[in-house]
């Protein structure tokens, strides 16, 4: 276990709610079991000792996340702090972008590859990812007919991940559905 | 039913035969995500949460395509992805992508 390990963690990993970004929700769920099942069979220090390197990582990975949420969310939820009007806006919306962008990577990567991915990006199809019209407008060029296929493809698991129901025999606007969605995220921002 | 004829075709066409439907680009995901996958039409059109004779089409499509092969075992068929065939379509896709130019033609 290596020293700047032991340190973020001793800062870290002991607070009971962890703060991170919508994406770091699985690695959230991993380290938070690591840490009970460790910590009650054997105190911290002995947690520490059997860390594998794997653990290690991705506790590192997880703290230095935490520690670039945790200014702007002392609240330790999910969600960016509750701040008034347009500021708590702004940070769903970035949540919001970050899950789009990281959902157009997963399906374009499980469509057509990560070698197409990797071209696509160097186009810079994926600045645009979080501007419906724009992103749209991309697709359309690079895939013709095909860009409507992977727009669905994005919303229906932008969906799924959202428990947004969806119905892939109903009329089809994506930037309409991405609305939908983004607004499912405001309601669930301030219900959490 | 199906037979593996593996069809000449340019980048683009093939990326529009792999993207022409949303049953296509399911199918596309499901043996991407799972490339050992080796199922009957009825089990592949169960897994993408739809009906034998909505996947039948574009399944035979892929087939020909050569990206998914059809084989026997025993009293069933199954299909499965072709690694190498799909790896030598997709880079033919990317090289074909890398001609386009994003808002504009070739």
């Amino acid at each position: 276990m290596c020293n700047e390990g032991v340190i973020l963690l001793n800062r870290y990993a002991r607070t009971s709610r962890l703060i991170v970004p919508l994406e770091n929700l699985g690695l959230q769920c991993k380290i938070r079991k690591i840490l009970s099942t460790k910590l009650e069979t054997g105190g911290y220090n002995q947690f520490m000792s059997q860390v594998s390197r794997q653990q290690c990582e991705d506790m590192m990975r997880m703290a230095m996340g935490t520690r670039e949420s945790s200014s702007t969310n002392p609240h330790g939820n999910l969600w960016p702090a509750q701040k008034s009007g347009a500021n708590s806006n702004s940070a769903v919306e970035e949540v919001f972008s970050s899950l789009l962008t990281g959902i157009v990577c997963d399906a374009l990567a499980n469509a057509l590859g990560r070698y197409v991915l990797d071209i696509l990006a160097s186009k810079g199809l994926l600045d645009d990812s979080d501007n419906p019209k724009q992103f749209d407008r991309g697709l359309q060029s690079l895939f013709g007919n095909g860009a409507s296929v992977l727009e669905r493809i994005v919303v229906k698991d932008l969906y799924r991940k959202l428990s947004i129901p969806y119905n892939s025999d109903a009329g089809f606007d994506f930037e309409k559905s991405l609305e939908t969605a983004k607004e499912v995220c405001f309601v669930e921002s301030r219900l959490k | 039913m199906f037979r593996g004829e593996q069809a000449k075709m340019s980048g683009g066409e093939i990326l529009s035969t792999l993207l022409a439907s949303e049953v296509r680009g399911d199918l596309l995901i499901l043996f991407h995500k799972n490339p050992g996958l080796i199922d009957t039409v009825d089990g592949i059109a169960r897994r993408i949460g739809r009906t034998t004779i909505t996947v039948i089409s574009d399944l035979r499509e892929l087939l020909l395509l050569g990206i998914l092969r059809q084989k026997r075992i025993g009293t069933s068929e199954v299909v499965f992805l072709d690694r190498a065939r799909d790896r030598e379509i997709l880079e033919l896709v990317a090289n074909h992508l890398k001609t386009v130019q994003i808002g504009g033609a070739k």
